[in-house]
């Protein structure tokens, strides 16, 4: 029997036979053929021809022809073997394709094999059924948040072999924007339904975290405004002292020990990990600001941060100068090394500007401001030089002044000076900091551009308590940074400061 | 109460006070080490060398920086620090991965070479793997980075002046190896040992083993 077939073949083969003869082979062959059918399109008219019932490998081919996408599809073949449609191509014979195919099923069916059994073992671990009933719901979203990445990353290496082709790069100037191409659905859909499961639930859990202390602070407040006079002033000095203290602390280090008695009374979810309320007033606002982009105790400890600062604003101990949660409404999340492009696209928007971050890359592509190069491994690396800095900014109608970087600390008391004057004047600011001192995490260097989008100030004597961030590295937006925390991811990128305003007009 | 429990009480007490002052110590937050770092005088000469006007046009922002290597060329009287600029791709599932270095620095502390930068464009394409340790906390890490950092500074004028070296000189080249192999990028060994081939043949004589340097490809 000829290993391939084709509705023309099939009918010059029964044109001679009397019809009920050609219906009942007709139907015959239909009926033989099912089975194949199950991998490939109904209508496509061709013999599916398959190596083993377990092998991904699809084979629907022609004799003689050359590779086709649609008619030979096997991922594994295309991911594990060096320009494997050239040598399918170069086979003259029927017998060699067959035997080609052949020898890449005997490698592909163990490899199919193993990344199911990882896949069962990933999918078994990562259950939402295996966190006990009990758990506090904080340290269930803990483990919801762990299991999310586990999937995720377990599922990429559990379908590795078959994943084909390589996921577009994540950059504004390609056409896919980083997407995971389609091909790799077959493989990775039971690790994306499992993701989609955990991530509702986190989300969910984050929720309930965000009111749950949101009525805790509410309960708080309500305790020291019914206080007596001398009993508030008692609190307040309690706070202040705690935020005078505390200012530029390490958020790692602080952990709620040094808060005043008076509130660590009231906030006894200091240890029980339940954070008070937070500014954000809606669930729009909250999911914008992403606290848990960086995951679970970066989360918690903004959360802390930011009840603190509500705590702060009404006992009249501190204010915040410029607006962060409008400014929140520009967050992104930046594609590939784009952060000083996409700060600037924050910043445009602020303004009110009709730009897009997609459009502004392309533009500060176009001008060379900014550069992108993909490395002979396939990987993208981009940047924006730093004598581009604030370029796109001048280029659609603001007053630019870049400060460059300095290591003299005279100097930096006066850029600190100047960011301050540009918050409170404009709004905002662009600093260089460095990425892996800002996002507390060893693993991430080099520099990093965001947008200071607000300033916290002591109403006793105006010191500044820290500053509010956008940054598109982590999608974090009115982040609360204390100010010695900031200062010394700022110093490591020698202060860089670009300030900024709209032109007067005439 | 007997003579003996007695000395083993204030002998548990005496650990125990020994052991609340170590702990103490090492309490100090990844804050401290930033700070004790960025005083040492590398890091601000990097710094300098970095965002000043002859760098700074061919060092994107988001660059990563590597550990000064000290060089010295006898000949030209010549003697300071090479350090190297590299783009980091940040995977979400892995570790950064650091690509070859693009631009090679060179700076000294005593001004007997111009602060200047070349472009290594040429060796664009490899991606090495970079793992800053991971699973390194910030402390362990700041710590690690600032002490290399200090050690660096007392032994580079040791290699520069070539004088014999003491119980004190070999303790710090010893620590220096070691903060170096626990919080430079491996993904660039190969590199470093390129800068300066004199300085770690330099450290092999005094007895030190040297990181397991990959052939530079």
């Amino acid at each position: 029997m000829p290993w391939t077939l084709d509705k023309n073949w099939l009918s010059l083969y029964t044109k001679s036979m009397p019809s009920f003869k050609k219906r009942k082979i007709i139907a015959g062959a239909l009926l033989s053929l099912l089975p194949c059918f199950a991998f490939a399109m109904p209508d496509h008219g061709k013999i599916i021809w398959k190596f083993s019932e377990k092998s991904p490998c699809v084979f629907n081919h022609k004799d003689g022809a050359p590779y086709d996408d649609d008619i030979l599809v096997c991922y594994y073949m295309l991911a594990n073997l060096k320009d494997p449609v050239a040598q399918f191509n170069r086979l003259p014979t029927e017998a060699s394709q067959k035997g080609f195919l052949r020898m890449i099923s005997s490698k592909s069916d163990p490899a199919f094999s193993r990344s199911m059994k990882k896949e069962r073992a990933i999918l078994n671990s990562n259950d939402i059924k295996n966190i006990p009933k009990e758990t506090p719901p904080e340290v269930k979203l803990k483990i919801l948040m762990g299991m999310e990445r586990q999937v995720l990353r377990g599922g990429k290496a559990a379908c590795k072999p078959f994943l084909w082709p390589k996921a577009e790069d994540d950059s504004y100037l390609y056409k896919t924007n980083g997407e995971w191409p389609k091909t790799w659905l077959p493989c990775m859909r039971p690790f994306y339904a499992r993701w989609n499961v955990l991530n509702e639930k986190a989300q969910e859990l984050e929720s309930k975290e965000v009111s749950q202390t949101q009525k805790k602070v509410q309960g708080l407040l309500s305790k020291i405004k019914g206080f007596k006079t001398g009993k508030v002033s008692v609190a307040q000095a309690s706070v202040q002292s705690w935020a005078l203290s505390n200012q530029g602390e390490s958020i790692e280090s602080r952990n709620g020990k040094e808060l005043p008695s008076l509130l660590r009374h009231f906030v006894s979810d200091q240890k029980s990990s339940h954070p008070p309320k937070p500014h954000p007033l809606s669930e729009s606002e909250y999911r914008q600001r992403g606290y848990f982009n960086r995951g679970y105790t970066a989360g918690m400890e903004r959360l802390k941060d930011d009840a603190l600062l509500s705590l702060s604003h009404s006992l009249g101990l501190s204010r915040t100068i410029g607006n962060p949660q409008e400014k929140a409404n520009n967050i992104i999340y930046q594609k590939g090394g784009t952060c000083a492009v996409e700060a600037q696209y924050e910043v445009l928007k602020s303004y009110g500007q009709r730009v897009t971050p997609k459009g502004l890359a392309e533009e500060a592509f176009r001008k060379g401001y900014y550069s992108e190069a993909q490395l002979k491994s396939g990987e993208l690396i981009g940047g924006t030089f730093l004598d581009n800095e604030g370029k796109l900014l001048r280029d659609h109608g603001l007053n630019v002044k870049v400060f460059s970087p300095t290591e003299k600390p005279a100097a930096a008391k006066a850029l600190s000076a100047e960011l301050d004057q540009a918050i409170e004047k404009n709004g905002g600011a662009l600093i260089g900091v460095e990425a892996g001192r800002l996002w507390n995490d060893p693993n991430s260097s080099g520099g990093h551009q965001i947008f200071v989008t607000g300033e916290e100030v002591s109403n006793k004597n105006g010191q500044v308590l820290g500053y509010y961030i956008n940054d598109t590295g982590t999608g974090e937006a009115a982040r609360f940074v204390p100010k010695k925390d900031f200062d010394r991811a700022w110093r490591a990128h020698g202060y860089e400061l670009v300030v900024f305003n709209e032109k007067t007009k005439k | 109460m007997s003579w003996s429990s007695l000395m083993r009480k204030q002998k548990n007490s005496r650990f125990f006070f020994l052991a609340l002052i170590l702990s103490l110590g090492a309490c100090k937050n990844s804050g401290y080490w930033m700070d004790r770092l960025d005083k040492t005088q590398l890091s601000q000469a990097e710094n300098k060398l970095r965002f000043g006007s002859s760098c700074s046009h061919l060092i994107p922002e988001e660059f990563s920086r590597s550990v000064p290597v000290p060089f010295k060329i006898k000949k030209r009287g010549e003697m300071g620090f090479k350090v190297l600029f590299y783009p980091v791709a940040t995977e979400s599932e892995n570790p950064s991965m650091a690509s070859s270095p693009l631009v090679e620095g060179i700076f000294s502390l005593d001004g007997s070479v111009p602060d200047h930068c070349v472009s290594m464009a040429d060796q664009k394409g490899q991606v090495l793997r970079r793992s800053a340790p991971p699973r390194m906390s910030m402390v362990s890490y700041y710590r690690g980075k600032s002490l290399l950092y200090e050690n660096l500074e007392s032994i580079a004028p040791l290699y520069f002046s070539g004088a014999p070296l003491n119980e004190k000189n070999l303790k710090d080249i010893g620590a220096f190896v070691q903060e170096f192999k626990l919080v430079s990028d491996p993904g660039l060994w190969a590199n470093y040992y390129h800068l300066s081939p004199d300085f770690w043949n330099w450290i092999k004589q005094s007895g030190q083993t040297l990181p397991d340097f990959p052939p530079l490809q």
